[in-house]
């Protein structure tokens, strides 16, 4: 399973940077242009474009692109001159840090939530809790954002509204706020597939059996119900990861927050092409990585599947 | 001479930033750090000579001394106005094709690059120009022919056509600031990351959180910046930009260009100063005249006529002002209001427009599609202007796209109406060469220029002719004078106009003085003599 999993991955990234490719060099725009400027001569331009390789025929590029991610030589970005690699290393962990607390936030809110919405159907509780999932769902990420900056940054001036910080303590504390922001809309999400999944579990004969054998109604739920719902959260929980990247990108700006979700813009706007093909084969990596672990989760939380081997 | 390699340049960046790491003398004076934001996604390049960015120009600014410079704050480059910073004195001779700059002695560069002399100068020059290199600034020194040194001091800059106003295009900032000649190991993008200047401030490091961080040179031969240290942040989003600094954390921020920005700020935040770099960009709209029905002056009048500019202005909340003609008033030689006759000054007139529609044969109204920037500044001009030409029956449908994207089609010459936003020093001949000279036609395969309209290929005869001997003229006034001419022919033919020019503006912390008031400019200003007051 592990083999054709990692099989799969290849693939999928072979893909994506397949398109990538292709898209960047089909959307009008000319990395020459962004680098050297809208007054420079057709001498510079073109010799900038040779420098870079980007005068070849687009298969030789082709060949030349897969050669060097092979060989994880990353290239240099085209508009300032500095390794990808380096950008990369100094921007990638602002974005891990943030979609790790982001998630920690959703599941933190999200699943207590749903339980609790899901036991107490139809109740003021049950109601609220909808409303407030719908509502999380309503509002755009980038909104929400600004939002809670006004909030908690300006109002109440709890927390800082901008940057990344440097230091674990001021990192933790730039990080609240854009956390908070992805986190609530992906507790509104987790709350909603939590109750779903654990009303439809709860409706199941062998919980039935449970509760006529006298077991205590939370051993019900949180013993027996809750970790069959769990696979299907955990389902959505992957997915919903993936978006979040895509969320995320809004976030960095609002917050000017440093992160791989800024450089990928910056790459785009100024046709960086090595850039952006390295930014989005990280986003890729990162989500192969998500689906193989949501895979291995499903292992864990259904023994069936552990049988099956 | 000692010479600087690679890997000492990096080892140089790298104890910078190290030491910056370490806890720094604090200036007794102002311990806190003086924090910009500027409006860019990212470090494009510090080195002036391959510099396209506004944001980069503002941090290369406080890096670098330039030859000379206006007096801070204005654009004024009267020959008895302008500032010294390096030269000492200059001179320009009779024909306007030798201008000679005599250096100050004893300038130092940055982290012991030697002492700036006439080599450094030559060596600065010479790269912009060479073919091979580089540099975005090789096209604003068309006319230069050679620097010759005369002496460790002094420096000959031969033209190869008489240029009484070569002190703005040339030797100003951003193009005037002088690069140790020993950076010639080094590449571009190297150099651009790790820069040395002579100016108040040093690179200390570049970083994620802090941006670009300057601090106070102590060998600098002027007076001694009163704040020790400035970080320049990278902030794309107005919205971050406006909160951080409604919240304390910034004491400068580039402002947006939209309507009702400035207002908005004022609001929340009523002791904000605004600084404003007036006339700021110059936004002109350009018709195709190789486009039906553009090449019909009366359909390209009426358009005009159809466009109210004191409520476009008004939007904008002050930070919009007009141009009656090619060049805006704040240009020497500019046309004033008052100047011009009666019929081209164009004023708001939707029944004329209508009138010359109908006349034109288009009384049932003209329909076309144009791309568009998204950006800010363009977006918000262009929906005005479609809203005031719906009013007389024309239907200017919109596609946005993103910017870099408009600047590649609108070259190859898509757009029926383009719209370009440029800066420009105050040079009476930049803007009609630039955009009005059929040598400077757009082409479809990108090639061409920025004359979007094809005038002088399309009509507009005789113009050419008057910019071609402006060109050639040394003297200043009659450089002048030949260019209004142009100017009228070229508002008679309507091939473009100017809607309306926008300031760069700058929101400031009321407690940071800047030793100057900014009045007008470029995006950028010195920074060397601010002080928080309280």
């Amino acid at each position: 399973m592990i083999v054709s999993r990692i099989l799969d991955a290849i693939l999928t990234v072979f893909l994506v940077l397949c398109l990538v490719f292709v898209a960047m060099r089909v959307l009008p725009g000319d990395p020459a242009v962004s680098a050297l400027g809208e007054y420079a001569t057709p001498e510079q331009l073109a010799q900038f474009r040779q420098r870079f390789g980007l005068d070849v025929p687009l298969w030789q590029q082709f060949i030349h692109f897969f050669v060097s991610i092979a060989t994880l030589d990353l290239g240099t970005s085209l508009i300032s001159g500095q390794p990808i690699s380096e950008i990369l290393l100094i921007n990638l962990p602002y974005t891990l840090e943030l979609s790790f607390a982001a998630m920690i936030v959703g599941m933190l809110l999200g699943v207590p939530i749903g339980v609790l919405s899901a036991t107490r159907r139809g109740s003021s509780v049950d109601y609220l809790a909808r409303i407030v999932a719908l509502a999380g769902f309503c509002v755009p990420d980038f909104f929400l954002g600004a939002l809670i900056l006004i909030v908690f940054g300006l109002k109440l001036d709890l927390f800082p509204v901008m940057g990344g910080g440097s230091g674990l303590a001021e990192r933790i504390s730039h990080i609240v706020l854009p956390a908070m922001t992805l986190g609530l809309v992906m507790a509104a999400f987790t709350s909603r597939l939590t109750r779903s999944a654990l009303l439809e579990v709860l409706k199941r004969d062998y919980i039935r059996t449970a509760r006529a054998k006298g077991v205590e109604e939370r051993w019900v739920t949180y013993r027996h119900a809750l970790r069959n719902a769990l696979i299907p959260v955990v389902t959505g929980f992957g997915i919903y990861i993936l978006t979040m990247l895509s969320g995320s990108i809004a976030i960095e700006l609002i917050f000017a927050r440093p992160g791989v979700g800024s450089v990928l813009v910056n790459g785009i706007a100024s046709r960086d092409y090595p850039m952006v093909q390295a930014g989005l084969l990280v986003f890729a990596l990162f989500v192969v990585l998500v689906n193989f672990t949501m895979d291995m989760l499903y292992v864990l939380i259904d023994p069936r599947l552990r049988r099956q081997g | 001479m000692r010479t600087i390699h690679r890997r000492q340049l990096l080892a140089g960046a790298a104890a910078g930033a190290a030491a910056a790491a370490l806890p720094g003398p604090v200036s007794a004076q102002n311990p806190r750090p003086l924090r910009v934001a500027v409006s860019a996604t990212n470090m494009f390049s510090l080195d002036p000579r391959r510099s396209v960015q506004n944001a980069d120009q503002f941090i290369s600014r406080q890096i670098y001394d330039s030859l000379m410079d206006p007096p801070y704050g204005t654009f004024d480059l009267a020959y008895d106005k302008v500032l010294n910073e390096i030269a000492e004195s200059w001179q320009v001779s009779p024909d306007a094709r030798t201008w000679t700059v005599k250096l100050r002695r004893g300038i130092k560069f940055h982290r012991n690059a030697g002492e700036l002399t006439a080599a450094d100068v030559k060596y600065t020059y010479d790269s912009m120009t060479d073919p091979k290199s580089a540099s975005t600034q090789r096209i604003y020194l068309s006319d230069l022919e050679t620097v010759r040194i005369v002496d460790d001091y002094t420096v000959e800059f031969l033209l190869n056509q008489p240029n009484p106003t070569f002190h703005a295009s040339g030797l100003i900032s951003i193009i005037g600031s002088i690069i140790p000649r020993q950076a010639e190991n080094v590449p571009f993008e190297t150099f651009s990351r790790s820069p040395i200047g002579s100016g108040p401030y040093e690179f200390v490091t570049v970083d994620p959180n802090r941006g670009v961080v300057l601090k106070a040179f102590d060998g600098y031969h002027g007076a001694r910046p009163k704040i020790e240290t400035i970080e320049f942040r990278y902030m794309a989003d107005p919205t971050a930009r406006t909160l951080a600094f409604l919240k304390g954390d910034l004491d400068i921020i580039e402002g947006a260009r939209l309507p009702g920005w400035v207002d908005q700020l004022r609001q929340q935040k009523p002791d904000t100063i605004f600084d404003q770099t007036r006339p700021g960009s110059i936004n002109t709209l350009y018709f195709n005249m190789s486009r039906k029905p553009f090449d019909d002056v009366r359909v390209r009048r009426a358009l005009r006529y159809g466009i109210d500019r004191e409520v476009l202005i008004k939007a904008f909340g002050g930070i919009a002002g007009p141009s009656w003609g090619v060049n805006p008033p704040e240009f020497p030689g500019a046309f004033t209001e008052k100047e011009l006759p009666e019929e081209l000054r164009y004023y708001y007139d939707p029944k004329k427009a209508r009138a010359l529609l109908a006349e034109a044969g288009l009384g049932r109204g003209l329909k076309f599609e144009i791309i568009m920037t998204q950006r800010e500044d363009y977006a918000s001009i262009m929906l005005m202007v479609q809203d005031m030409w719906r009013s007389i029956g024309v239907d200017m449908a919109i596609r946005t796209i993103d910017h870099t994207t408009y600047h590649s089609e609108k070259n190859k010459n898509v757009n029926a109406v383009v719209l370009q936003s440029s800066t420009f020093a105050p040079v009476e001949t930049q803007i009609p060469l630039a955009y009005f000279h059929s040598s400077a036609v757009v082409k479809s395969d990108g090639k061409g220029l920025n004359n979007y309209s094809h005038y002088g290929v399309i009509g507009g005869g005789g113009v050419d002719d008057l910019l071609d001997k402006a060109q050639t003229e040394s003297d200043l006034q009659r450089r002048q004078e030949i260019i209004r001419q142009a100017e009228l022919k070229i508002l008679a033919d309507m091939p473009a106009f100017t809607i309306c020019t926008l300031s760069f503006v700058f929101a400031r912390n009321p407690r940071l003085s800047l030793g100057f008031d900014v009045k007008a400019g470029y995006a950028r200003y010195r920074l060397s003599q601010a002080q928080f007051t309280a």
